[in-house]
């Protein structure tokens, strides 16, 4: 088996790539992208913690509610992202002036 | 089974908001009829007040869905709250380029998800329904979709909530692989204090600080404030705030208070720094809207004195602040809705209409926490038990604060009566908007007046968060 | 234990990927070989390929698309669904039911927006 550690290991740099992704990256697309990579670094989490805590399927179904909510709402951020698309022409996050003090 | 479906009164309060949602969603397929969807939410929301008031003092579970008189002091305020931005939203989508049954919808399923949060009681289930209710006002935000700034707003307010909860999801996890447990009060028994535990507690604050907008986290805020339809920023102020509020009372009073020494400090420095950092950018807004942002920013910070001061009292005001804070920001943004976004918009608002301009003068010393009204007993509690525990240094931050604070919001008194106007034409209309400034109005001169047993129920309420 | 199971993956892996490497070979010695100019192309499911490879899609595609993720993610939630129903008995069907009810009354916004017809005229 392999052992818990590597496993926090591992999602704690899944974490950080995706972290590392919405703060650089100026597209929206690869910035879902990277939000996504967090929430499976989440659920790899879960998943490898429910064999700790054989009794039940707790964790699982935490990871499946977690891939659910993450579809509604890579769903609204494209459907936003279409929007701009047709009232700017481009997507692009540096486009994104409107708003300052 | 049998006893199961026997507490199924408790959700009936929701299974309403939702069906009316539904009907809302289809009475104004066509842009037509804007009015009577306005309506059906007027009348969804009145009915679950009603039939919520007749479960005052019911305790009961559903499974792992609870009532109990915490969770209804903040469905009466999330149900109170939400008719309001309905009130204000019946005027406001006049201008909408669209059918407004999605927005109504979408209000009532946020407010919905906004109640299930409070009833949650494990961890799943307060994650799917913050989540309904967060995906309900990143599309609420970005509604006028022909408005780029709406479209930025929603899209900033989208990206900012999904990381806040995708580092909110991994503490989280890690909450469940060291006690094993989803149940809050089972996890407050099992926690103890480690390396990984600290790490949890380290993305739960910056996770829940970008849901309540706590400084370092807090940026997103006047964008998305600006950016979006003044309904709808009446709806983020008043009920999407005290949502984080209750969220961060469930995990960290409820779920983690046995790691109390660990998180006070942090809670107590974020509060501090939100304050100050809230109060001191307000003072050079130009934008009312924006200004309120950063004013609704530093009452975010004053919740969260209440919450490291730790004691029944800090917690209960902390909720008494967010009841007060609801009606002042629905309030206010019922007025800057009508009248105009920038201060210069607000000029001579006297002449105009006595009522909004009335009105919004109460708001404004309400805010700065003016003795009569409802929030100066917010403030003088939340300070009042911030003393009690010993944190005298943050009452006297909060104190200095609230003083800081007086300056911006008198130049909003100083645009509606002093500065004139060329707009002179009197109003004799009765906006929806003014009747929401109204309704929110007496609500402050009657807390204002008679706080006690606004308080009292609250500190009853908090006992059953409170370890 | 742990090694054993990790090697016999590795080889599998490693004869996985010479199986096709093989499968391409093999041809390779009894075919007679012919240059033409419809080989060279594209293959297009035997379509006779026009434009660039870069065509922008109607916006409509991506409406599909969205509401397909919904629709096709949901469905996810009934498996742990299954997994209880037989403990829980009637009540989980019920609420079942109330899920997929939910997602008609979604069907049914959509269809009566539009959303379903693929020919659409914006007006822009």
């Amino acid at each position: 088996m392999i052992p818990q550690s590597y496993v926090l290991a591992f999602s704690i740099l899944l974490l950080s790539i995706g972290a590392l992704g919405v703060m650089t990256k100026r597209n929206p697309i690869v910035m879902l992208m990277g939000i996504e990579l967090m929430l499976n670094a989440a659920n790899i989490n879960l998943i490898s913690f429910s064999r700790l805590f054989p009794e039940g399927f707790t964790a699982q179904v935490f990871a499946l509610f977690i891939i659910l909510v993450a579809a509604a709402e890579s769903a609204i951020a494209l459907a936003i992202v279409v929007r701009i698309f047709r009232n700017h022409g481009i997507v692009d996050i540096s486009l994104f002036e409107g708003l300052r003090w | 089974m049998a006893d199961t479906l026997s507490m199924l009164n408790i959700v009936i309060p929701e299974i309403i908001v939702v069906l009316f949602a539904f009907l809302a969603l289809f009475s104004d397929l066509k842009g037509k009829n804007r009015r009577l969807a306005g309506f059906i939410t007027l009348v969804g929301f009145i009915l679950a007040i009603l039939y919520l008031l007749t479960l005052k003092g019911v305790e009961g579970n559903l499974l792992t869905f609870v009532l109990d008189s915490y969770a209804w002091s903040f469905k009466m305020l999330f149900l109170f709250a939400s008719a309001i931005v309905a009130v204000i939203s019946i005027g406001y989508l006049e201008r909408a380029k669209s059918s407004v049954g999605e927005y109504y919808a979408l209000l009532m399923l946020a407010t919905a998800g906004a109640m299930f949060v409070v009833s949650a009681r494990d961890l799943i289930t307060l994650y799917v329904a913050f989540e309904t209710a967060s995906l309900s006002s990143y599309a609420l935000a970005a509604y006028f979709r022909w408005d780029r700034r709406s479209n930025e707003a929603g899209l900033k307010y989208l990206f900012y909530g999904a990381f806040s909860s995708a580092l909110i999801l991994y503490g989280l996890s890690l909450i469940y692989g060291l006690t094993g447990r989803v149940e809050l009060e089972a996890i407050s028994l099992a926690i103890s204090s480690s390396p990984v535990a600290y790490l949890a507690l380290a993305m739960l604050i910056a996770g829940f600080g970008y849901k309540v907008s706590a400084v370092p986290f807090h940026m997103w805020t006047p964008d998305v404030y600006q950016g979006a339809p003044t309904s709808v920023t009446a709806f983020l102020a008043a009920v999407s705030k005290a949502m984080g509020v209750a969220i961060f009372l469930q995990i960290f009073v409820l779920g983690l208070g046995s790691m109390i020494g660990d998180w006070r400090l942090i809670i107590a420095v974020i509060a501090a720094v939100t304050m100050t950092l809230g109060n001191v950018v307000a003072l050079v807004q130009t934008n009312v809207k924006r200004m309120l942002a950063y004013s609704s920013i530093a009452h975010a910070g004053y919740a969260l004195v209440g919450i490291a001061a730790f004691n029944p009292l800090g917690i209960a005001s902390a909720i008494f602040h967010m009841v007060t804070h609801a009606l002042m920001k629905a309030g206010s943004f019922a007025v800057v809705g009508d009248e105009g976004e920038s201060i210069h918009q607000l000029n001579g608002l006297w002449k105009r209409s006595r009522i909004a301009a009335f009105a919004m003068t109460v708001f404004m010393f309400s805010l700065a926490g003016f003795p009569p009204l409802a929030g100066f007993w917010s403030k003088y509690w939340l300070f009042w038990s911030a003393m009690e525990s010993g944190l005298w240094i943050l009452a006297l931050i909060g104190v200095l604060n609230s003083v800081i604070s007086v300056f911006y919001y008198a130049r909003v008194i100083r645009a509606i009566y002093v500065i004139e106007s060329p707009r002179t034409l009197k109003i004799s209309r009765m906006s929806s908007a003014v009747v929401a400034a109204v309704i929110c109005m007496t609500g402050i001169l009657i807390i204002g007046v008679y706080p006690q047993p606004v308080i009292a129920t609250l500190l009853e309420a908090i006992r059953a968060v409170y370890p | 234990m742990a090694v054993e199971v990790f090697v016999k993956m590795a080889l599998y892996m490693a004869i996985a990927l010479v199986i096709p490497v093989i499968a391409f070979f093999i041809p390779k010695l009894f075919t007679p070989s012919r240059y033409s100019y419809l080989k060279a192309e594209t293959y297009e499911c035997g379509e006779i390929p026009y434009g660039t490879a870069r065509v922008q899609f109607s916006i409509q595609y991506y409406t599909f698309a969205l509401m397909f993720v919904i629709f096709d993610i949901e469905a996810l939630m009934m498996f742990p669904w299954a997994v209880v129903v037989k403990e829980i008995g009637i009540l989980a069907v019920i609420e079942m039911l109330v899920f997929i009810g939910v997602f008609v009354i979604g069907l049914i916004y959509a269809w009566t927006k539009g959303a379903l017809r693929w020919v659409m005229n914006y007006p822009e």
